[in-house]
This record gives C-alpha cells, sequence and structure tokens, in this order.
C-alpha cells in the first residue's frame, strides 16, 4: 500500500520515512505513515484534519520522535532528536504557523540559528547579500532588511520564514501550509523558484489543503487518512476527483462545483454602507448588502478587505463615510438602522464576528469547548447571578448540532481539530442569533470534508435570511459561494462581481485592478 | 505511582478535588510525619493553632489567587496587610465603632486593588511592576503614618474571633477559620458558577479571544486585584485581634508564603488553570510544613531555605511546562 | 520603514529631514523615560547639594549606586530571555556571595583577591545556572524557580552567618577607595568589568541569541537554535553580574552581612522597570536599567540632601516607578506591532 513502486529508478530517496507511528496518550495520531521524496521531485501529502498530516511534519522536522518506523536520508537512516538535527540533516522546514522573532530585524530573522553567531564584516556582508537575493526572488517588493519583524504584515513574515528556510540550501523542504497568507503573486513566485530548486536536485514534501496548488505544483501525491499513508500516485495519472476520494475516502461528491442557488431576499437591507473609506486614501464605497446575501470580499493580501471587515465588525474606525446595520433592537435610530461605532455596540446590534487567527484571537485553548462556546451567552444560563452548567450543556447541544460538532462539550479546545475549532467558534456566535455574520478567511487550516460541511451551514443560514459577508483567499469559495464579490486594490473596492459573472479570469484581473476582459498572460488561474 | 493517581482521580473525591489530589495526600503525609516525629503535633490545641494560622494565610492567598488566576501576581499584598492592620487598631483605639472600621478597612483595601488593576490593563504594564509600585507607596504611607511604631488596639471581640481557643457554636474551630472557609467555598462557587468566574478564566488564558468574546479585560483585572485588595486588607485587619495592636510590617512574610501556597496548591502562574480550592489545599499544606519545621527546632532562617527547596520540589511534580515541541 | 501594502509599485515617502528623524526616533526610545529623569535628578540634585560631585561625595555616591547598578544588570539575562523569565534572587545571591567572602572564604585564608574573586563569581554562576536548569532543562516557571532560591539564599546567608560580621578581604578595601583624588571610584572598575562582559557577550552574538528566543521562542527553537542552552546561559550569565554585584555590596559595607541582599531583588525589578526594557522579553540592554538604578539612586540622595525623613522613600520611590512605568508605556505604544495584527496595519 505505501510502496512507491513507479518512483525513481536507481537513485535512492533524498528522504523515506516508512512506517511511523506517533501516539499522544491514548491517541493514535499516525499509525503507518510512510512518504518517499526522490532528488528533484515535489511530492504533495494530502490529508483531512486528523489524519496524521501535521504529526508527520513534526516527526521529519525533528520536533518530535516516532514510536515506530524509520526516516532514511539517502540509504543511511536517521534519528532526529530536535530540529537542530533535523536542519544539519538537510531537512529544512517551513511551518504552517509563522514563527518569526518580531523584535529582531528583517537580515537576523532570515539568519537565525544558521551558521556561527560570530561573524567578521566580510562574513556580514556576505549574509546581507544572499538575504536580499533570496528576498529578491521570492517578493517584488522585498522588505527592508533593517526592519523589525514585528513592523511586517503576516504575509511579509511568512516571506521571511520562508526565505530563512532557503538561505539553509536544503536537501529537502518541507512546506507545511507555508503558503497561507500568500497573496497570488508571491504564491506563484515561490513556486518558480521551488521549480528552480528542484532542477539542482532538492526534493520538496508540500502539504497544503488546496487542490489547484497540488494540481499545479506535485509530481506525486501521498494521501493519508486516519494516520496511515493509503495512496501515492503519480500527478500526472490521477485527478481531482480521484485525489479527493483517496484523501477523504468518499466519492467525489467532496469537490463537487457548487452552485450558489440562493439569493438576497427582498425587503430591507441588512447592512448599509455610504461612502465608507477604510483609509485615507481610499476610495468612497456605498453598498446595500441585502437580507440573506452571502458578500465575498476578495483581493491580494493587505489590499483592505481585512480592514473592510474589521470595520464592519466596530474594530476599526473608518477613515470617513459610515456603515450601518438593521436594527432589531427597539433603541434603533428612526430609520431602522444603527450606525456600527464599536465591537461590543455591533454585537448588541447583531453582527456576529469570527476572527482570522484562531489560536490568538479565536479560542481559549486549554479551556473546555463549554465555556468557549458560552461566555459571550451566559447571561443567558443566569438565575440570579448563578449559572446552570445544564441550561449550557443544552444550548451547546442545539447549536452545535447546527454546525455539525461533535466533541464532548468538556474537550480542551485546544486539542480539536482546526475545523473543529471553527465550528465550536461559530456555534458561539450563532448562539447570539445575529443578523449579520462576519467571517474573516473561515476556512483556513479547515479540512476539506469540514469545508464543505462548513458551506452547506452557511448556505442554510442564508436561506434562513442571515447575512454573511465573507472574507476568503480562495477562489473556488468566490465562485461557488458567494452571491457577490467584492475585489479589493489599493485600499478601495475596485469591483463588484455577481455570481454570474464570476469566473477566475475574472477575479484574477481584477485583483490586480486591471479592467473587465482585460487577458492576463501566463496566469493560470 | 502514576496509575495510582489516575485511579484515585476517577473516583468521587478525586474529581471533587479537581485533581488536587496531591496536595491532599500531601497533607495527609506531611500530618503523619509530624505525629510521628514531633511532639504535640496533633494534639488538639496544636490542629487549631495550625488552623488560625493557615486562615490567615489563606485569606491573604485567596486574594493572589484570583490574580494568578488572570495571569498576574500581587506584590502589593504584604502593605495592603500592613495597611489594614494598622488601620484597624488605629481607628479602634480612636474610638470607631467596628462596623464602620470594618468598612472603611476593606474598603481601603479595595480601592487600592481597583487602582492596580486599572493601571495593569490601561497602561499594558505586567501587574509584577505595578503592584510593586503601589505596594513601596502603601507600605511606606503605612510607615509614615504609624512612624515605625506600634499603635492603636484591636478591637475585643477580635481578639475571641482570632483565638485558637475559640469555638464557633458547635464547631470546634476558631470564626476565623470558619470565615475562611466560607469565603473560600463562597469564592470557588463564584468562579465555577458565575458569569465574572468565567470570564476570569478565559481572560486568564487568552486576552485577545476574551475581548473578542465580550469579556473586558479592565472588569477582569478591576475585580482580581480589588478582591485581593479585600483580601489582604481583612487579613490585616484579622490579625490585629491575633497580635493585639498595629504594625506596618506585619505583612512582609506574607509576600511570599501567600505565592508559595498558590503555588504549592497547584495553581498555574500563566493564568487561566487552578482554583481557591487548590489554594486552600496551598495554605493548609504550607501550614502544616511549616509547623513541623518548627517543631524540629529549626531556626526561621533554615526553615526559609527549606520552603524554597520545597516550592521548587512541589511544582516540580506538577507544575512542568510543557516541552516546547509540544507547543507548535 | 514598513513595506507599504500596495502591490503596485509606491515609492516610500521621503522621510522628514535627518536631525527631525534622530530627534523622533530618540523620544521614540525605550531610554527617553529613564534618561530624562536622570538628568532631571541630576540637575535637581546638584541644585540642592552644589558638592555632590565633589571628590569625596562622589566616591561614595558611586560605591552606593555599584552595587544596585549590577543588581539590575543581573536581571536583565532572565527577563530578555522571555517565557517568562525574571530572577527574583539576584538579591539573596549577590547577598550570599558577600556572606561566602567574609564568612567562608576568609575564616579559610582563601582571602587573596586572585583566589577570591573568581570563587566568588564561580558561586554567582553556579547560582544562575541552577536557576537557569530548573527554567531551561526542568521546564518550571521562572518566578517559581527563583522564589525558590530566593528563599533558598535568604534563608541559607542566614544560616551560614547568622550575624553581621567584620573581617572583609583585602580587595574590599581597594574597592571602597578611588583614584585622582577620589573623582574616579575604584568601584567602577566592577560595573566596568560588566560592560565588558556584556559587549563580549554581544559580539559573540550570544545577546542575539537571546533576544531571539525571549522574542519568539518557537521560532528561535525551530530555526535550530539550542533554546534551554541559551537560556541556561542567560540565567549564568546573569550569575555572574550578580557576584560582581556582590563584590561591590562588599567593598560598600566593608563586612558580611547576610540581611542585606534580599532588598536589592525589589530595586533591581524595579531599576529594570524603569529603564525601558520589555518585561516579556525579546527587547532592551543594560544600559536602560543601569539609568533605572541611577534613577532611584538620585532620587534617595535628593530626598535626604533636602532632609525628607527616610520614612518618605518608599512612597516615593513607588510613585516614581509607577509614573515612570506609566510613560514608558504611552512611549513605547506607538511603534510596536505585534503578531496578530493580520494583515493591514
Amino acid at each position: 500500500m505505501t510502496s512507491d513502486s513507479t518512483a525513481q529508478t536507481a537513485a535512492p530517496a533524498l528522504l523515506e520515512a516508512s512506517g511511523l507511528a506517533r501516539s499522544f496518550g491514548a491517541t493514535k495520531a499516525l499509525v503507518d505513515g510512510s512518504v518517499s521524496v526522490g532528488p528533484g521531485q515535489i511530492v504533495a501529502l494530502m490529508g483531512e484534519n486528523g489524519s496524521g498530516k501535521s504529526t508527520m511534519v513534526k516527526l521529519l522536522s525533528g520536533i518530535l520522535r516516532p514510536d515506530a518506523g524509520e526516516i532514511r536520508l539517502g540509504a543511511e537512516r536517521v534519528t532526529l532528536h530536535s530540529p537542530r538535527a533535523a536542519l544539519r540533516a538537510g531537512i529544512v522546514t517551513v511551518f504552517q504557523e509563522i514563527l518569526v522573532a518580531p523584535d529582531l530585524s528583517v537580515l537576523e530573522n532570515l539568519w537565525l540559528g544558521n551558521g556561527s553567531p560570530v561573524s567578521g564584516r566580510r562574513a556580514r556582508a556576505q549574509r546581507r547579500r544572499r538575504a536580499a537575493e533570496v528576498l529578491g526572488a521570492l517578493c517584488p517588493q522585498p522588505p527592508d532588511l533593517d526592519a523589525p519583524v514585528g513592523t511586517l504584515d503576516l504575509m511579509h513574515r511568512q516571506v521571511c520564514a520562508i526565505a530563512r528556510g532557503l538561505l539553509r540550501d536544503p536537501r529537502v523542504l518541507i512546506l507545511d501550509e507555508a503558503t497561507s497568507t500568500l497573496d497570488v503573486t508571491l504564491r506563484d513566485r515561490l513556486f518558480a523558484h521551488i521549480r528552480t530548486l528542484c532542477r539542482s536536485g532538492v526534493g520538496v514534501l508540500f502539504i497544503s489543503h488546496r487542490m489547484d496548488e497540488v494540481l499545479s505544483l506535485a509530481d506525486r501525491c501521498v494521501a493519508l487518512r486516519a494516520g496511515t499513508t493509503v495512496g501515492s500516485v503519480p500527478r500526472s495519472g490521477a485527478t481531482a476527483e480521484e485525489l479527493v476520494r483517496m484523501v477523504s475516502g468518499q466519492n467525489a461528491g467532496a469537490e463537487r462545483t457548487r452552485v450558489r442557488s440562493g439569493g438576497p431576499s427582498s425587503g430591507q437591507p441588512a447592512l448599509r454602507i455610504s461612502g465608507l473609506r477604510v483609509r485615507e486614501d481610499s476610495a468612497p464605497l456605498d453598498l446595500e448588502v441585502g437580507r440573506g446575501e452571502i458578500i465575498g470580499l476578495a483581493g491580494l493580501e493587505g489590499h483592505g478587505q481585512d480592514e473592510f471587515l474589521r470595520v464592519l465588525a466596530g474594530l476599526r474606525a473608518p477613515a470617513a463615510g459610515t456603515a450601518s446595520v438593521l436594527s432589531s433592537r427597539k433603541r434603533a435610530a428612526a430609520t431602522g438602522y444603527a450606525e456600527i461605532r464599536g465591537y461590543r455596540q455591533a454585537v448588541r446590534q447583531g453582527i456576529a464576528y469570527v476572527p482570522r487567527d484562531r489560536k490568538a484571537e479565536g479560542i481559549a485553548d486549554v479551556l473546555s469547548c463549554l465555556d468557549n462556546f458560552s461566555v459571550p451567552t451566559l447571561r443567558e444560563d443566569a438565575r440570579l447571578g448563578m449559572l446552570s452548567p445544564r441550561r449550557t450543556r443544552g444550548r451547546f447541544e442545539t447549536h452545535g448540532r447546527g454546525v455539525n460538532l461533535e466533541p464532548a462539550p468538556g474537550a480542551a479546545v485546544g486539542r480539536l481539530s482546526g475545523g473543529n475549532q471553527q465550528k465550536v467558534i461559530l456555534a458561539r456566535w450563532l448562539a447570539t442569533r445575529p443578523a449579520v455574520l462576519l467571517l474573516n478567511d473561515p476556512t483556513r487550516g479547515v479540512d476539506l470534508k469540514t469545508k464543505h460541511e462548513l458551506y452547506d451551514v452557511f448556505e442554510r443560514l442564508a436561506s434562513e435570511g442571515m447575512t454573511f459577508v465573507m472574507l476568503s483567499t480562495e477562489l473556488e469559495e468566490h465562485l461557488s459561494l458567494m452571491d457577490r464579490i467584492l475585489v479589493f486594490h489599493g485600499g478601495s473596492c475596485t469591483r463588484e462581481l455577481t455570481h454570474a459573472d464570476a469566473t477566475r479570469e475574472a477575479l484574477v484581473s481584477a485583483y490586480f485592478g486591471h479592467g473587465e476582459g482585460a487577458a492576463l498572460g501566463g496566469e493560470r488561474r | 505511582m502514576h496509575r495510582l493517581l489516575t485511579s484515585l482521580r476517577s473516583t468521587r473525591l478525586g474529581r471533587f478535588a479537581g485533581s488536587g489530589l496531591v496536595q491532599l495526600l500531601s497533607i495527609l503525609v506531611i500530618f503523619l510525619v509530624g505525629r510521628s516525629t514531633v511532639v504535640g503535633y496533633s494534639s488538639a490545641s496544636s490542629l487549631r493553632a495550625m488552623s488560625v494560622l493557615a486562615a490567615f494565610l489563606g485569606i491573604a492567598a485567596m486574594g493572589q489567587t484570583l490574580v494568578v488566576l488572570v495571569g498576574g501576581i500581587d506584590l502589593s499584598i504584604p502593605a495592603v496587610i500592613g495597611a489594614g492592620n494598622v488601620m484597624a487598631s488605629k481607628l479602634t483605639g480612636q474610638g470607631v465603632s467596628s462596623p464602620v472600621m470594618i468598612a472603611a478597612v476593606l474598603a481601603t483595601g479595595l480601592c487600592i486593588g481597583l487602582l492596580n488593576g486599572y493601571v495593569s490593563s490601561r497602561f499594558r504594564v505586567p501587574p509584577l511592576i505595578v503592584t510593586l509600585a503601589t505596594g513601596s507607596v502603601v507600605g511606606g504611607a503605612v510607615l509614615l503614618w504609624t512612624n515605625a511604631a506600634l499603635t492603636g488596639n484591636a478591637p475585643s471581640w477580635l481578639t475571641g474571633f482570632t483565638s485558637a481557643a475559640a469555638t464557633t457554636g458547635p464547631l470546634p474551630l476558631a470564626p476565623v477559620v470558619v470565615l475562611w472557609l466560607v469565603l473560600a467555598a463562597a469564592g470557588e462557587y463564584a468562579l465555577r458558577r458565575t458569569r465574572p468566574g468565567r470570564a476570569l478564566y478565559v481572560n486568564g488564558v487568552n486576552r485577545e479571544a476574551a475581548r473578542l468574546m465580550l469579556v473586558s479585560d479592565r472588569a477582569v483585572l478591576s475585580a482580581a486585584f480589588g478582591c485581593s485588595g479585600v483580601c489582604a486588607a481583612l487579613t490585616g485587619l484579622l490579625l490585629a485581634g491575633f497580635t493585639g495592636s498595629g504594625l506596618f510590617d506585619v505583612g512582609s512574610p506574607y509576600l511570599f508564603s501567600a505565592i508559595a501556597a498558590v503555588v504549592i496548591g497547584g495553581n498555574s502562574l500563566l493564568g487561566g488553570r487552578g482554583s481557591i480550592l487548590r489554594c486552600v489545599l496551598g495554605a493548609a499544606a504550607l501550614t502544616e510544613l511549616t509547623t513541623l519545621l518548627v517543631g524540629f527546632s529549626l531556626s526561621a532562617a533554615a526553615q526559609q531555605a527549606i520552603l524554597g527547596i520545597v516550592v521548587v520540589a512541589v511544582v516540580a511534580s506538577y507544575g512542568r511546562e510543557q516541552h516546547i515541541g509540544g507547543r507548535i | 520603514m514598513t513595506i507599504t501594502q500596495n502591490a503596485a509599485a509606491r515609492p516610500l515617502a521621503q522621510a522628514a529631514p535627518r536631525g527631525a528623524r534622530i530627534a523622533g526616533a530618540a523620544v521614540r526610545s525605550p531610554l527617553a523615560v529613564v534618561t530624562a529623569m536622570v538628568v532631571a535628578l541630576i540637575a535637581a540634585d546638584l541644585a540642592v547639594t552644589p558638592t555632590m560631585f565633589s571628590g569625596g561625595h562622589l566616591a561614595g555616591s558611586v560605591n552606593l549606586l555599584v552595587p544596585t547598578a549590577l543588581a539590575a544588570i543581573a536581571g536583565v539575562p532572565s527577563i530578555l530571555s522571555g517565557g517568562g523569565g525574571l530572577d527574583l534572587s539576584v538579591g539573596p545571591l549577590l547577598g550570599f556571595v558577600n556572606v561566602f567572602a567574609v564568612a567562608v572564604l576568609m575564616p579559610h585564608g582563601l582571602g587573596s583577591g586572585w583566589i577570591s574573586i573568581p570563587l566568588c563569581l564561580l558561586l554567582g554562576a553556579l547560582g544562575g545556572a541552577v536557576n537557569g536548569a530548573l527554567v531551561a532543562y526542568g521546564r518550571l516557571q521562572p518566578i517559581v524557580v527563583t522564589l525558590g532560591t530566593y528563599l533558598f539564599l535568604a534563608g541559607i546567608a542566614l544560616v551560614v552567618l547568622p550575624q553581621p560580621q567584620g573581617g572583609a578581604p583585602g580587595w574590599a578595601g581597594f574597592l571602597s577607595g578611588a583614584w585622582l583624588g577620589g573623582y574616579l571610584p575604584h568601584s567602577l572598575v566592577l560595573l566596568l568589568a560588566a560592560a565588558l562582559l556584556w559587549l563580549a557577550l554581544r559580539r559573540l552574538g550570544f545577546v542575539r541569541l537571546i533576544t531571539a528566543v525571549g522574542s519568539d521562542t518557537r521560532a528561535a527553537y525551530t530555526a535550530g537554535v539550542d533554546v534551554a542552552a541559551v537560556r541556561l546561559g542567560a540565567y549564568t550569565i546573569g550569575g555572574v553580574f550578580a557576584a560582581l554585584a556582590g563584590l561591590g555590596l562588599t567593598g560598600l559595607i566593608g563586612s558580611g552581612d547576610p540581611t542585606v541582599g534580599p532588598q536589592y531583588t525589589l530595586t533591581a525589578m524595579a531599576a529594570v522597570a524603569l529603564g525601558g526594557n520589555a518585561l516579556a522579553g525579546g527587547r532592551g540592554g543594560i544600559l536602560g536599567p543601569v539609568l533605572g538604578a541611577a534613577t532611584l539612586f538620585l532620587i534617595q540622595s535628593l530626598l535626604s540632601a533636602l532632609s525628607v525623613s527616610s520614612l518618605w522613600i518608599q512612597v516615593v520611590y513607588g510613585a516614581v516607578l509607577l509614573a515612570a512605568i506609566c510613560l514608558n508605556s504611552v512611549v513605547g505604544t506607538a511603534t510596536r506591532a505585534r503578531p496578530g495584527a493580520a494583515g493591514g496595519a
């Protein structure tokens, strides 16, 4: 089942992991994981959350040690005691989480842990040069080498993390969802750079949830399911449906092209935006969002869509203009609309915001699912100040069912998969019975199966009258889920596409600020 | 040993103790050791004396626990204890009636605590430093007020309240001990079964997420520090009954012993993990231990040295952080 | 110097004239508040005591300041290394070094500078290393570990030397003297040694490693840094600085006193906070804490020069510390952008 039969012939695999197993207490995270990367090969490792992918990556990068199985580099068997050992052996990993030291400069981060800390002037000059080279290859506008990394946005921090890996001259490069914050330009440059690396014999192990990335980059796909490698096929032979079936064990239905069937209902719009300028230099935006409508916010990273969403959530004041929500509260103005002025007030008016960074802003990881679910709405369970756990559990079950949530109320949220954590957060906000749900990249780091479950939930809620404004970084989501897509460029909303008009080409060209219908040479998406 | 603990944990008592089982066991063990090695350790009078000492420590440590649960630490506790002690004695000495005196003392503690909480949250400064500063100001103020001398006297009922020989109705415990246990029970209930309690935990674990969950950082910190201030002032007031008059310095032993009690009880100084129940167990264990060391005729200095080792040993048994690999 | 958010090329706007930029950076520097305080206090002190910088006066002042400044420096590496790092035991450790020199080394005839000074430094390193090992390899919380070692060392000092006792080694007398008619106190040698040690560590890149570990431990770990070893090193170095402080204390009091060490802990912590170092780790050097120690010292001399009762010192210390940390935080909020600020500014 795991043999890599059609692979390279005489050359031994650069990295070969076979029969890896690892448990955490009673949980068997990895049972029989195998993967093989030959020189110059790009292998995609695919699997749902809970399939053992991240454990596999941790084993290969030296963060954890396997309970069983072996890892071979070339022909030699190696034991990777720590990330240091893995790095010394030539295995360089870029992790899903963006791991950079904010107080150090870009240059210092790029050379962190690499080479002797003492250096003469010539060595320092050389480091500068090489750092600038790598950054220039990855980034059309590389950040200043002496700027503290803490002042960069998420995308450029991830570029720094990737650049740091590249500067170690890897023999094997492992990229664990390392493109999550990169926009289309940077992603493509990265892929081009990877292909160059492979031509010089570097092997690449590439983990991604995104089918389009896998299809465009990989030579070979390895699928993990429930801790076991269930398939390893050359990319050229496989279709997307086959890959999905391999990964999820289900039929192709999982990657069907969804078609948006619903639409906004008539009547008063749920959100009214007038003259809104997110930044000083943005163009004013006027918009009305109908009840039950699903609006997508799209664009290259950092072009204002995140700020726009935060303005709607009340987390950020706009530079000018107002956003108002149709208020269900009696105290609303005569017009029936309440201007969004602050976070708490927005929540009171029926707006709920699901943040992007689950770990930092979404969950209290050591507390139970019940706590994470109930805190904003605890008032409903209190009689004379005293909480009734029974009532809370009842609400948890009700709203949990609404999002297909399985885990027990007492489980610590930090141990759940990304998808399940997202469900807890969603249940939490659905319990406030919001009229408008603002979602900031909700399916990031969520496996395919859960993604589609969430899409079903969103569509159902929309058909019941809930309004959605969803920032998404995946073209597929925009194309299949949204009634309308607002594309942001340079801080302003420059295009508005309806579901009918939305095509890949139209979207991507809008990302780059090109006019309607302009063809973009070389862009496959 | 691990398997024994795990099986014990699944019993009813184990679940109640919230896996403060190690502490329960150590209380038992220390008691047995003391009983067999120190004459009179387990006599009724000795136990009652210990319980009174544990009550003082326990009340001070309760406030510290709440602060620790939100990820902070309160170094102003000794100063506030001194303030409470001096205020109680001076006011009584000047003829102020007890209810008024009590209200004044507790209000003072509350105000100092609220200030700590406010400055910590408003200016984003680590509570360690804020309380260091306010503790210095309060301590210095009390020093000035009393001119570093003993002052005033305790109300007569207070002496009876805190006497080791006293009883509370049918219970063979001094009223101060009962007060401690009642406060602890109320506090624990509040933590588990009220909104502010849950809000406290969430804030202690992840402040940003708590804010998005509509938990006000300022409110939580103010509440936690406010309670800490009240508890400290109360401890000072009760100590007046014990010592008979007011001294600015009476709180200084509590600086580290309150933290030690919290830590030995198994509360994590990172925040969000722990409970008042654990604090009660910690205070009891610590008091037992110090009494035991006194029974061995060890000097105060030697006791201190041993306490240092014990603190590290206890935390090493339960409080080891995850290996960094596990946090990625 | 941050990258523009725009994918379309936009040249960075030309900044204000160079002088204004330097001035701007100076005001935003974490050292701004404490430097301003020191300058103001020196001015005030000079106004009240014009002879403050005269030979006799100066030597006495410096001798008082040196142990405090070194204690403050001793607190820096542990705080810098992050992970809740701090060292509560600096006070008792420096006190124990003092007790060790007077009550252990001298009676055994080991009072010669060539023997006793290295042994004292070694003792400091050992104390720091114990802290470091428990924090880095035991993975215990630093505040708890150093609380334990605080209690242990404070107690042990009293056990070894229950009462203050004279008979300090010869170099203590040297340290209390001065060159140039009192204008260059000998105790400055200790500060110089500390500064050289720190500079050497910076040159070796070790300070950058400690900063990286304090700034983002996981990033350092996955980049191949041996985080535990770096932390162990940081605490050990802190212990060496504490030992230097102990030497300074011995020179100051010319005897062994087991009760005086623990007081230095809180002063050191206050000095570090005043100095603008990030208390969560990842940022700061030794200059700030030294200035912080100077601030505290200058306040005390000002108050005693004004014949204010010494009972007021605590109140003033506390108030100044409170004001300074609030100011530091207001000044510092302008520039930092921590992770979690997703997307736009």
